[in-house]
């Protein structure tokens, strides 16, 4: 008989059970932890809707209330119409806030992540759906939905856009000849601001001679001026016997003006008086002259006059002479 | 008149009776050709023109020949419009206008036949237009339709006209030849003032053709007949001519003579214009003999008489 003298045989027995025990409950707990995991502890009930397509629904799919798992996709199956039928089994406890006014939607957890049914709770006032109860389906649009629709209308913005490039592309359009011509134009103002650069060289030269010309003008006037001096001494000179003369002048200037006042009035008078009879005047003159005429025609009819005036003549030109 | 018949007797009676026979004797007289009162009134307004003219009023003058035309064309009567057109021209071209002329004696000419007693004026008015604008030829044309329609006293100044022109175009024998026949006809009719042209014309195809003592004679006999009548600027033109005379035989003191005599006649005789070129022809004398002083003199002066004239 072989006696075990290594100590580390010493209670293996016990060792093996506590080691398998130990695994035994870890596989326990593991189990567990996925049963939880799986809903599969928990109470739950079902609901029904129908879909037109089951494309995007799959088995276990979560279905999410406010963003929070709640249940899973029990099954989907075709039906009599054609139509797809699934059923969702939701977490007992939730079911409170799961009423008739509730929807379900097919949405996508963001931009690119899973497909998810997503319950909306329902009004406080609605009654609660009981276990096997039809939910409503809403159909929400699919992000290629979107993107056709979004394509639908990019697509005449970008036929706009590509016609806009070519108009602008086009050699012979508008846009190009005005680059043509402002190419030109520059180019132009390149050798206009080289003429102007020289012009104004040039004219900083003559504003040079100017400003020498105006200084010698300047000195001519300043040498002028010194010699009025002399002639505004005259002029002040003179003033003083204008001055001196000035009132007399004025004495009689005024005296002269009461004279023609006078005259004016006595003038106005007379008009006044006249004037009245002038038209009268002129009547009778006129009279007196047609008299006159008839007169003279008569005393022109009469012989022996009559032989003696000339026949006026139609035929009497200004005098010709042949050395005008 | 029965008792101056009772109480002078037969003698009496007799003398009455030869009063009344004398004073009703013109009434028994042909009637004069009567006019109506539109042409009455046209002949009014041409005598007022002719005499508007002669004070040298020539606008007062066209607007009395216009309004003398517009009567008569009222009364459709051809002799007074082509009267006034004829008038209207003459003063048109006395103040240079050959334009304005030239239309008035076009209208006329077609009014008038070669047969009217009217035709001769019409013609010899169009040759002087003509002669204004320098068309020597047809100006020729027309002074010979004149000279061969007119018979009267007029036909002098016509066959003058037609000399000078034949002058002018350098036809220097005809000339003398027409001048000839118009001094004399003008002076069997007594013309003076045309006898005076066809001497001054006489004078002008003499100096042409050198025989210069008898155009001396003929610008004197001239200048004499024109002094005699008063008439300024022929006076002055008489002068002129043996100026021009003078500078020919080289005697430009003779010429600047005449000269300053044709300025002093001009310049009192309100001609300005011609005085101002006796002025600039002595001044040229001047200058050919080297006398700048006195030409300058005279051109400034002549300036000056320029300007006032221009001044209104």
């Amino acid at each position: 008989m072989i006696v075990e003298e290594d100590r580390r045989f010493k209670h293996l027995e016990k060792k093996i059970g506590l080691f398998v025990t130990i695994a035994i409950v870890g596989f326990l707990a593991v189990i567990f932890f996925i049963g939880a995991d799986q809903d599969l502890y928990t109470k739950k009930y079902r609901l029904k809707f129908t879909v037109e397509k089951g494309t995007g629904f799959s088995r276990g799919m979560p279905v999410k209330l406010s963003g929070f798992r709640i249940g899973r996709i029990n099954s989907i199956s075709l039906n009599e119409s054609a139509m797809v039928d699934i059923e969702i089994r939701i977490g007992r406890k939730y079911q409170k806030w799961i009423k008739k006014d509730s929807v379900v939607k097919l949405v996508k957890e963001g931009l690119v992540g899973d497909n998810i049914i997503e319950v909306s709770a329902g009004s406080r006032d609605s009654d609660v759906l009981k276990d096997g109860a039809l939910i409503t389906f809403e159909k929400t649009r699919g992000l290629e939905e979107v993107a056709n629709d979004l394509a639908d209308k990019v697509k005449p913005v970008l036929i706009e856009v590509k016609d806009i490039i070519s108009y602008v592309n086009d050699p012979k359009g508008d846009i190009k000849q005005s680059m043509k011509n402002i190419r030109e134009l520059t180019r132009d103002l390149y050798s206009t601001r080289e003429k102007a650069d020289a012009l104004l060289t040039d004219s900083t030269l003559k504003v040079g001679h100017l400003s020498a010309e105006t200084e010698a003008l300047l000195k001519t006037s300043r040498d002028r001026i010194d010699a009025i001096g002399p002639v505004l001494e005259k002029v002040d000179r003179s003033m003083v016997t204008v001055e001196q003369k000035l009132p007399q002048l004025l004495e009689k200037a005024v005296t002269t003006m009461d004279h023609l006042d006078k005259a004016s009035q006595n003038m106005e008078k007379i008009t006044d008086k006249a004037m009245p009879r002038i038209p009268v005047l002129l009547n009778s003159a006129e009279n007196t002259l047609q008299g006159a005429d008839t007169v003279m025609d008569s005393l022109k009819s009469i012989w022996p006059l009559k032989s003696h005036l000339p026949v006026p003549s139609e035929r009497e030109f200004v005098p010709g002479d042949s050395h005008e | 008149m029965n008792d101056a018949c009772r109480k002078g007797g037969g003698r009496g009676c007799l003398f009455l009776a030869s009063l009344l026979l004398l004073s009703t004797a013109g009434c028994a007289g042909k009637a004069p050709n009567t006019l109506s009162a539109s042409q009455m009134e046209a002949i009014s307004h041409n005598q007022r023109g002719i005499k508007a003219e002669a004070k040298g009023e020539s606008r007062q003058a066209l607007e009395e020949f216009s309004e003398a035309l517009r009567i008569s064309s009222s009364i459709e009567n051809s002799e007074g419009i082509i009267v006034a057109l004829v008038n209207s021209s003459r003063v048109h071209r006395h103040n240079g206008d050959a334009k304005a002329a030239l239309a008035m004696i076009s209208r006329a000419i077609t009014r008038v036949t070669p047969q009217s007693p009217l035709y001769p004026e019409v013609a010899f008015e169009m040759a002087q237009v003509k002669l204004l604008s320098g068309e020597l030829g047809k100006a020729s044309e027309w002074a010979s339709n004149a000279v061969g329609a007119e018979n009267g006293s007029k036909r002098g100044m016509m066959i003058n006209l037609l000399a000078r022109i034949l002058y002018l175009r350098g036809n220097l024998a005809e000339a003398e030849l027409k001048a000839r026949a118009a001094l004399l006809l003008n002076s069997e009719n007594g013309v003076r003032g045309e006898e005076a042209n066809s001497l001054r014309t006489l004078g002008d195809v003499q100096a042409a053709g050198k025989h210069r003592a008898e155009a001396a004679e003929s610008y004197n006999r001239a200048l004499d007949i024109d002094k005699a009548l008063g008439k300024s600027r022929k006076i002055a033109a008489d002068l002129r001519a043996l100026a021009v005379l003078s500078l020919s035989q080289n005697d430009p003191d003779l010429a600047l003579a005449f000269y300053r005599r044709a300025f002093a006649v001009s310049s009192t005789g309100g001609d300005r214009s011609g005085a101002a070129d006796d002025l600039l022809k002595m001044s040229r004398i001047h200058e050919k003999r080297g006398e700048k002083e006195q030409s300058g003199r005279l051109l400034a002066e002549r300036e000056t008489m320029l300007k006032n004239s221009r001044t209104p």
